[in-house]
């Protein structure tokens, strides 16, 4: 393409383009968010996730639309059956409608799994850049800290924890489930943004900006973060399976959500028992959760590729 | 040391014909190297001149049979040493090759190195790897050959990391490697870039010494006019993955045959005088998925006509027999001539 | 010498180094630049030459007010820099500038070149009002040689040629008098290297630019400066005009620097003076006694060891050299 160079004063008339580009149009100045919305808009693996989201979240929210039947009607006597007209998915262990289960199941999951990993990414990203940008004694301090939180037990701190939170009996969990989770989940999360700070800091663009004056704000929040923020996003988006998952775990174990609640982790818990002679009350629930994580990492892949120029 | 079958002692010790480098990348076909062709004889330094992308360290990696398969592909041509066709042996005869008979030194001599074994353990490593010594014989060979790399006190460094030695005695130490089984020949791909100029000094008349002693052929690859003019019998200058010029060091830089060498060597600021503003070559080097028809200099080129921009590209022109010269300009007259 | 807009005087920056990780100790420092003088004149481009870890890129961060000195003044138009805090500051940075090496790391790969060219006017906001800031960005495009049209492309779409360009636009957004330039072209090739040096002349004359034009490649900055300083270990230790340096150097180690370098003419092969240098650049934090060339200089007594020569014209040094045995040798041409 020629028109990358036509320029013509006495240093540089003429010649090619390093790489081969398709022409631009002469227009107003774009952003990278522009641009990222543009080139995901024409991205197809982009609008397939934005749906598959949209789906588990519209279930999240409004249960009944998807089915009538009430998840907690359970009968013995429907133990293991195959599926009916309206029991899709056929029946479990204690006769309840898997179907129905699965789809009450979401919201308690989704909010759990998205609250507790928007918090522990908020208490990362907060960690992350503080040390990673103020370096020093703060970085030292908050550095061993996260070490600390790394060694306590997860299983061990979540059981003491989620406790100490639900101290109403009648509560049915979720709120200490999703502080519990997120207040444990931050620290590695944490690492990765500390190192990918650092090198992104001692960039010679960081040096540029600077140089001419830029506050610390413009620093991090027009430098540092765009650069820095990929492969968190990435660990975000596994860490939302890792949440909802660990949910079931301490569900399991009597401090996770309480009174009858239905979750997708739960299900998966109860269903290992008899996966080998009857695996549908595991699959299902397992096949939901893991397409509903497989959605929020192809969003995420998505947004992160889109705001790297260089793969566009 | 296994003798490969087909060997000719009277036969050149390296020729390159025609050699074709092509990467195919999903942005297409890259033509890294597009028909080179150079020798090289014994006690002979040849340099390979060029900017980033021209080819010239594909040719070396080629050459070395070190070449990143895939995406690269020899496509084309021959790479003899000694009469026998390297590219024809198989992967096993060709790693003999590489260590008994050509070696190489590349640019950044701390990555090369293992930062985990001690400096000692990694020359020993090389004899008793092909030459089945034992440790403390091995480690003798080590510190014997330190020593003729010029590194002070051989004996106790043996026993440091490469972290402990600074960049040029890095370098020395990869030299070392390099020469541990005697090879011939010799690649130095930009040995000095790295360094500072007082280093450089040090490092290029240690290569000269060493390549005197042992009468091996040195292809010395850089991009650097100065270093080029300081120790180079022969230039090969490459552009866009062809060699255009070939010449004697002295012709070359009083009498450039191609354009291009012409407006390097016009463009280059020099030490010993305050020069005028300096002339510049237009543009930028092609892209090597697109290479422009014809003469892949042209759109640069001063004395471009239509004939530089039709196919096919200039032959390989006999500027004068003695000394041997070659370019591929169709109008070399006129640019050795002013 | 009314024409000076800008004075450094006693510049030194020391790096400490220090042990533990969260309560640390000082156990040494690094003297990366240990007592700098210099100045410059309208208009006039000085160029600092050194070997690695001589001190000169720091000097350059200090210049720019990347780093702050740990002792010494740097003045800009009567005020001193390292003093001046808050807004005054921020006005008078504005006036020195800074290009980067490495054209590929000194530019937001996430920042469109209209954005990067236009964040010193986000930053100043006073110097070019909202409506005048993208005809601005494209003036600046077209003075460095760009294409105007290309402002919403990403930097990893051009050369590295082309890059450098951009990033000496940023630097001459503000309507700098200075420009510190360090090693603007050392990571670009050959062909290049012109282009950008031809530009930075033509920018110099159409703007009345002064440069600091820091380099390892002694040839390119013969070419481009009218003063030179040539520094090892922290240290100025010869300065002049450029052909007092290049024709008549009288350090020992300017000498060995100089000789060193090849010249792309291979008709003086053989017949230029060729000093080498044994051994490597002492440690920074640990500099040798007296003159901190001496562990490497054939010249060296014991008066070396033990009084550091000044940076001052001698009986045979007609520019200021910091040897006790100054002297006039030429490496550089046929002998």
């Amino acid at each position: 393409m020629s028109d990358l160079n036509t320029v013509t004063t006495a240093e540089a008339p003429g010649g090619q383009p390093n790489v081969p580009r398709s022409p631009v149009k002469k227009d107003k100045p774009r952003s990278l968010a522009g641009d990222a919305w543009a080139d995901l808009r024409k991205r197809k693996i982009f609008w397939v996730s934005v749906v598959m989201v949209a789906i588990v979240l519209v279930m999240a929210a409004w249960p009944t639309l998807f089915t009538t039947a009430d998840p907690g009607a359970c009968a013995l006597s429907n133990q293991y059956k195959g599926p009916t007209g309206a029991a899709l998915f056929g029946f479990d262990y204690q006769g309840c409608d898997i179907y129905a289960k699965v789809i009450h199941g979401a919201r308690n999951s989704i909010v759990v799994g998205v609250l507790s990993t928007a918090l522990a990414g908020v208490i990362g990203l907060f960690f992350g850049l503080a040390a990673g940008y103020f370096g020093g004694w703060l970085d030292a301090f908050l550095s061993r800290f996260v070490d600390i939180m790394l060694g306590v037990p997860f299983l061990l701190a979540g059981i003491v924890l989620s406790n100490r939170l639900s101290s109403d009996p009648k509560s049915d969990g979720i709120f200490a489930v999703t502080l519990t989770l997120g207040l444990l989940s931050w620290t590695s999360g944490a690492r990765v943004m500390r190192s990918a700070v650092i090198s992104a800091k001692n960039q010679d663009y960081v040096a540029a900006a600077r140089m001419l004056g830029s506050k610390p704000s413009r620093l991090i929040f027009r430098h540092i973060v765009p650069n820095s923020i990929a492969s968190y996003v990435v660990l975000l988006t596994l860490l939302l399976g890792i949440n909802i998952a660990s949910e079931a775990t301490l569900s399991f174990l009597g401090v996770g959500l309480k009174n009858n609640a239905i979750s997708w982790g739960i299900m998966i818990s109860e269903g290992t028992q008899f996966a080998r002679t009857e695996p549908w009350p595991l699959v299902w629930p397992a096949l939901f959760l893991g397409v509903t994580v497989l959605a929020f990492i192809m969003l995420g892949d998505a947004v992160r590729d889109a705001f790297d120029p260089k793969l566009r | 040391m296994d003798v490969l079958p087909g060997i000719d002692p009277r036969a050149p010790l390296l020729e390159v014909s025609d050699l074709h480098v092509e990467f195919r990348t999903q942005y297409g076909v890259a033509k890294a190297i597009n028909g080179a062709n150079f020798w090289l004889s014994a006690g002979e330094t040849l340099a390979i001149l060029g900017e980033s992308g021209c080819g010239k360290s594909v040719t070396a990696q080629a050459i070395m049979g070190i070449l990143d398969t895939p995406p690269g592909y020899v496509t084309q041509g021959q790479i003899k040493y000694r009469g026998v066709d390297l590219l024809k042996l198989s992967e096993n005869e060709r790693r003999k090759v590489r260590a008994n008979r050509i070696a190489m030194i590349f640019q950044d001599a701390l990555s090369a190195l293992n930062p985990v074994y001690t400096v000692g353990f990694q020359l020993g490593e090389v004899f008793r790897k092909h030459r089945g010594m034992s440790r403390s014989a091995a480690k003798q060979r080590a510190i014997e050959l330190l020593d003729q790399v010029k590194i002070p006190a051989a004996r106790t460094r043996v026993d440091d990391y490469p972290h402990q030695f600074s960049g040029g005695m890095r370098q020395r130490v990869m030299i070392a490697m390099a020469l541990a089984l005697d090879p011939e020949v010799l690649i130095a791909d930009e040995p000095t870039t790295a360094l500072d100029v007082t280093v450089q000094a040090q490092i290029m008349g240690l290569l000269a010494d060493l390549q005197r002693e042992r009468n091996m052929g040195l292809i010395l690859i850089t991009h650097d006019m100065g270093v080029v003019a300081d120790v180079a019998d022969r230039i090969s200058v490459m552009y866009a993955g062809r060699v255009v010029e070939e010449a004697p060091v002295y012709d070359i830089y009083s009498r450039p045959a191609h354009p291009y060498t012409r407006a390097l060597l016009e463009s280059i600021p020099r030490l010993d005088m305050k020069g005028q503003q300096l002339s510049v070559i237009r543009g930028l080097p092609p892209v090597l998925t697109d290479v422009p028809k014809g003469c892949a200099f042209n759109p640069r080129c001063a004395y471009a006509r239509d004939a530089c921009r039709q196919d096919p590209a200039p032959p390989v022109y006999q500027v004068s027999q003695q000394p041997h010269r070659t370019a591929r300009c169709h109008f070399f007259r006129e640019v050795i001539g002013e | 010498m009314s024409d000076v807009v800008l004075e450094a005087k006693g510049l030194v920056k020391h790096f400490p180094i220090t042990q533990g990780i969260v309560f640390k100790s000082k156990v040494g420092a690094v003297r990366a630049v240990d007592g700098v003088d210099l100045h410059l004149r309208r208009g006039e481009t000085l160029g600092v030459v050194g070997e690695s870890g001589c001190g000169k890129s720091t000097l350059a961060k200090l210049l720019v007010g990347l780093e702050t000195p740990t002792s010494g003044s740097i003045n800009v138009r009567g005020e001193d820099m390292v003093r001046l805090k808050g807004a005054a500051l921020r006005r008078a940075r504005r006036n020195i500038q800074m290009v980067l090496q490495d054209p590929y790391t000194s530019l937001n790969p996430r920042m469109t070149v209209g954005d990067i060219i236009g964040e010193p006017f986000q930053i100043h906001p006073e110097v070019v009002p909202k409506n005048g800031r993208q005809r601005a960005v494209q003036d600046l495009l077209d003075t460095v040689g760009l294409n105007p049209d290309h402002i919403n492309r990403y930097p990893h779409q051009f050369s590295g040629g082309q890059r450098q360009r951009i990033g000496i636009a940023r630097a001459l957004a503000l309507k700098p008098e200075i420009i510190v330039c360090d090693e603007p072209v050392s990571a670009l090739d050959v062909s290049i290297q012109a282009q950008v040096i031809n530009l930075l002349e033509r920018l110099q004359n159409e703007f009345g630019l002064s440069y600091i034009f820091i380099a390892h490649d002694l040839s390119v900055v013969r070419h481009i400066s009218d003063r030179v300083a040539v520094m090892y270990l922290g240290k100025v230790i010869e300065t002049g005009h450029d052909h007092a340096i290049y024709d008549q150097p009288t350090h020992p180690y300017t000498q060995a620097l100089l000789s060193a370098v090849p010249v792309p003419d291979p008709r003086l092969r053989g017949h230029r003076d060729q000093i080498v240098l044994e051994g490597d650049v002492p440690s920074p934090a640990n500099p040798p006694s007296g003159c901190r060339f001496r562990t490497r200089c054939w010249k060296a007594t014991q008066l070396c060891a033990e009084q550091e020569p000044l940076l001052q014209v001698r009986e045979r040094s007609p520019h200021p050299s910091a040897c006790h045995y100054a002297e006039i040798r030429d490496v550089v041409h046929r002998r």
